[in-house]
């Protein structure tokens, strides 16, 4: 019967207190911390793929259902993020190559972490590597699902509720707000989404000062439970209450990074600057939002202070020339803003260059492949995904620009969301046209 | 096999349970063995097919259609559905082998074999049989929201001689899909169903089906059991993906006549009917009938089933559930298990041809030629679109392609966890099993939610 397995991954708090990662000795609060920093990640993630929110849904119900059979002591975070957002990429039918889910965790783990932004060699020894790993955390997600990878997500109940109570239209946005951060939490592997939709109804209701009906419960029309939807509420504040996520090594085999240097520099600096343990924790929890907000930047701002000193011991244990200048102009980048952003500006066009001078030799390589296997399609798929990088990183420079106007970089996002929506459509046209080049071949074959 | 190769293959750690006998087909997605399970002593080994899911080019891990195929075929078990026995991945090429009961025939070739050897019609104990296996399989895959969406001959097995004898089993579950509540429509797929089998709501470009799709399929099957040939032989124009096939619509037409807006009312807002009412109306299409073609009284009952089911109007075409209910299987003869054996005494058995087994492919479809075996000519490809898709196709032999060196595989043995299937009833067809009176209004809300809008234009997530 269809959907009895998916019925099955639901677990009971006991269960969940259990957890691999608690048997590996890793506390609650590192585990949380954790699966919404994995979260955070297959987000922003599918937001620079120009990805369907549907996938980033899926992905981070994988991600939890994963964790709730693996530790994160022994799959790091970020490779179960970076595979879990390409394998819903595939389930959601908007596929996105390793190649290019590669270059945006590679990218979003400088800007994290502050490592020095470096470009992704696709032909080094490290892509290489990377790309085996993707495809083998890959292989353990769906071997841990036995290959059963159905997600119900609750925003598919959130609309017929809010339309059958009959409610003002601004919950719906808040509710779906709400269904959206959800997702950061184990709401979706203890509760069915029925019970989530419920809970996150009752969430904006409530925030918007909305009676709903009660005599007979509204819930029991819609095949929720009062204690379920108390706990999507409690669920919910809690996760608000937390500072923003931040990334924990915690994996016995050693850290994983999608960069080059930063194991050079963050081996050396880990010792001396980073504490191992719990990230800080702001225990004000009456704290207004702007406040929190502000503390982070303050947490940012030391962070790079402490990278700019690990930075100048490189320098001094260092004597190489090239190095020294490559390090001296990244000091005076973090000193001036204006100059950092004309560093940032030269280094971006660099590596435009870089690309496309790459691009040139690849496209050179594809004639040659057309030529041999006359396969005109895959030539245009290369294309297709050439013209993709380019415009991945314009936007990645706009969106340098405007760090500060997050605003306009969402709006932009959206707007490059819809043509990526008539590409997606092309990408239908070659495939047919695919089919039909080996159709055609096979009836030549025929008529011989 | 010589003794080399047996060393090879003893490397492969899944691949000791198996006895591999050889390739027997191919398709787009990759390749098909043949093997036997080892098994001990006195208990009877199994024949199995092992489909092999080559690694893309680009190296993008595994396939996603592998992905949806496995999906799909873990949580469905019927008598009348191939069932999928394991699944193993090769750690060296990231390639998926998918293991299946394996089935001797199909349709495709059962049919081929009375058109151009017997030159004989198939007898009505067997074409009413192979029938209303088929539908009790695809009423149990739409009860449970799901559409095959390649319903053709070649994608339906028939068991050869065993245990399950003569049973059909619906097989290739790469273009199918849960069609409740899904968050995009159905028709951002692109075009599916094989051209001679596909309805006219897909050829006239719906943006929203339903599995009335598959019972258009079900009633060219029928009628190409009947008459030994494809009902609808059109021309598949594949320059564009435009849904969009005027030489397949003239071929319905023909014999169905044109549809019209008073008995299929909601054929004005099919895109392709406003575009293109000029090449439709062009054609007048005189003497049309579709008693003509399959030689059937317009009064018999196998009439009026085939012509429910190839109704235009998909809300009034016939179910498979409402199928099965139909007076032609309730009248002499009855259908039975067993297709291929009649239970009546005076028909005579047909003894179908096995398949073709090429022992020189090995499981990375190189071919090797020892000196002292001749390797078998095959014949050149199928007519027409069997020709693509096929699950089992007709042997190639592949020469030239590189061997990947061997490694351990590991074997992801998914057999435990498959839902156990219903007991065996020699005596009855297994019917589709009734859903449980709980589950009742869970499956009646998702049946409201069809349809239902996707996730709304203004998406934002809170931020933490």
């Amino acid at each position: 019967m269809i959907y009895t397995a998916i019925d099955t991954f639901y677990l009971t708090d006991e269960q969940l207190a259990i957890s691999p990662s608690r048997k590996d000795g890793i506390d609650e609060a590192t585990e949380t911390s954790l699966r919404i920093y994995g979260c955070d990640l297959i987000q922003e993630s599918g937001i620079l793929l120009r990805l369907p929110q549907a996938v980033m849904a899926t992905g981070q119900v994988l991600f939890h259902r994963f964790y709730c059979k693996k530790s994160f002591a022994r799959f790091n975070v970020k490779k179960v993020a970076a595979s879990c957002v390409w394998l819903a990429s595939k389930l959601e039918e908007n596929p996105r190559k390793a190649r290019q889910v590669i270059i945006v965790f590679h990218r979003m783990e400088c800007r994290r972490e502050d490592f020095p932004m470096e470009h992704l060699d696709l032909y080094s020894k490290k892509y290489v590597d990377l790309k085996m790993e993707l495809s083998r955390t890959e292989r353990h997600i769906l071997k841990e699902m036995g290959f059963i990878c159905h997600v119900e997500h609750p925003h598919k109940f959130i609309s017929n509720y809010l339309a059958t109570l009959e409610t003002p239209p601004e919950l719906r946005q808040e509710a779906w707000n709400l269904a959206n951060d959800s997702l950061r939490t184990t709401l979706c592997v203890r509760f069915k989404s029925e019970v989530v939709a419920c809970g996150v109804v009752y969430a904006a209701a409530r925030r918007f000062q909305v009676p709903l009906p009660e005599n007979p419960p509204w819930w029991k029309a819609f095949d929720g439970e009062k204690s379920g939807i108390d706990e999507v509420c409690r669920v919910l504040a809690h996760l608000y209450s937390l500072p923003k996520a931040q990334y924990i090594p915690v994996c016995k085999d050693g850290d994983f990074t999608f960069s080059n240097k930063s194991s050079e520099s963050k081996s050396q600096s880990t010792p001396k600057d980073v504490p191992q343990n719990s990230p800080p924790a702001d225990t004000d929890n009456s704290v207004p939002k702007g406040t929190q907000g502000e503390a982070n930047i303050e947490s940012n701002g030391s962070k790079g202070a402490i990278v700019k000193v690990a930075i100048d011991k490189l320098k001094d244990s260092k004597r190489s020339d090239d190095e020294s200048k490559g390090m001296s102009t990244e000091g005076e980048a973090r000193d001036e803003p204006i100059l950092k952003s004309k560093a940032d500006r030269k280094i971006e066009a660099i590596e435009r260059r870089a690309d496309r001078d790459r691009d040139r030799e690849r496209y050179r390589d594809r004639e040659r492949d057309r030529d041999r296997d006359r396969d005109r399609t895959k030539s245009r798929d290369r294309d297709r995904g050439r013209d993709s990088d380019k415009e991945r990183e314009r936007e990645e420079a706009e969106r340098g620009k405007l760090k500060d106007r997050d605003h306009r970089s969402r709006e932009r996002a959206k707007d490059s969301g819809h043509s990526e929506k008539s590409k997606r459509h092309s990408s239908h046209d070659r495939d047919s046209h695919g089919s039909s080049y080996s159709s055609r071949e096979k009836d030549r074959h025929r008529h011989h | 096999m010589g003794d080399g190769s047996g060393s090879r293959w003893s490397r492969a750690e899944w691949v000791q349970q198996y006895d591999l006998l050889g390739k027997i087909g191919e398709g787009t997605y990759g390749l098909v063995f043949l093997a036997r399970t080892k098994s001990p002593v006195g208990t009877p080994s199994k024949s199995i097919a092992i489909k092999k899911f080559k690694q893309s080019k680009d190296g993008d891990g595994v396939s996603p259609t592998a992905i949806r195929e496995i999906m799909l075929l873990r949580e469905i078990t019927h008598e009348n559905v191939v069932k999928l026995v394991n699944v193993h991945i090769n750690h060296a090429d990231m390639s998926l082998y998918l293991a299946f009961d394996y089935a001797e025939h199909d349709l495709y070739e059962i049919i081929r074999h009375h058109r151009d050897k017997l030159n004989h019609s198939i007898n009505q104990y067997t074409v009413k049989s192979l029938l209303w296996q088929l539908l009790n399989g695809l009423s149990y895959l739409h009860s449970n929201w799901m559409i095959h969406r390649d319903l053709k001959p070649s994608n339906i097995l028939v068991m050869g001689e065993g245990e399950e004898h003569g049973v059909v089993k619906i097989a290739d579950f790469g273009l199918a899909r849960i069609y409740q509540a899904p968050l995009k429509p159905l028709s951002d797929n692109g075009v599916v169903v094989t051209i001679w089998y596909r309805a006219p709501e897909l050829l006239l470009g719906a943006k929203h089906y339903t599995s009335a799709v598959d019972m258009w399929a079900m009633g060219c099957i029928f009628a190409e059991l009947l008459t030994l040939k494809p009902l609808f032989q059109g021309a598949e124009v594949k320059a564009t993906s435009n849904p969009f096939q005027l030489d397949q619509l003239d071929k319905i037409f023909k014999v169905l006549g044109h549809p019209t807006l008073e008995k299929w009312p909601s054929l004005a807002s099919l895109p392709h009917w406003q575009q293109d009412v000029q090449h439709i109306q062009g054609h007048k299409y005189d003497n049309a009938g579709l008693y003509n073609v399959v030689h059937l009284s317009p009064k018999s009952p196998a009439y009026d089933l085939l012509s429910k089911m190839l109704e235009y109007d998909p809300r009034k075409r016939l179910t498979a559930a409402q199928a099965l209910e139909h007076e032609y299987f309730k009248i002499e003869p009855l259908p039975g298990r067993n297709a291929l054996v009649p239970c009546q005494l005076g028909e005579k058995i047909v003894n179908y041809p096995t398949r073709p087994v090429d022992t020189t492919t090995d499981l990375e479809g190189t071919t090797n030629l020892p000196p002292s075996q001749t390797v078998n000519a095959v014949s050149g490809s199928m007519p027409g679109p069997h020709g693509s898709n096929r699950s089992v196709p007709r042997p190639m032999n592949v020469v030239g392609m590189q061997r990947l060196p061997p490694q351990a595989m590991a074997a992801y043995n998914l057999s435990s966890q498959a839902a156990m299937g219903d007991g065996m009833n020699p005596g009855d067809i297994s019917k589709h099993r009734g859903v449980p009176q709980a589950h009742q209004p869970q499956q009646l809300r998702r049946k409201e939610q069809m349809g239902m809008p996707g996730y709304p234009a203004q998406q934002k997530s809170r931020r933490l």
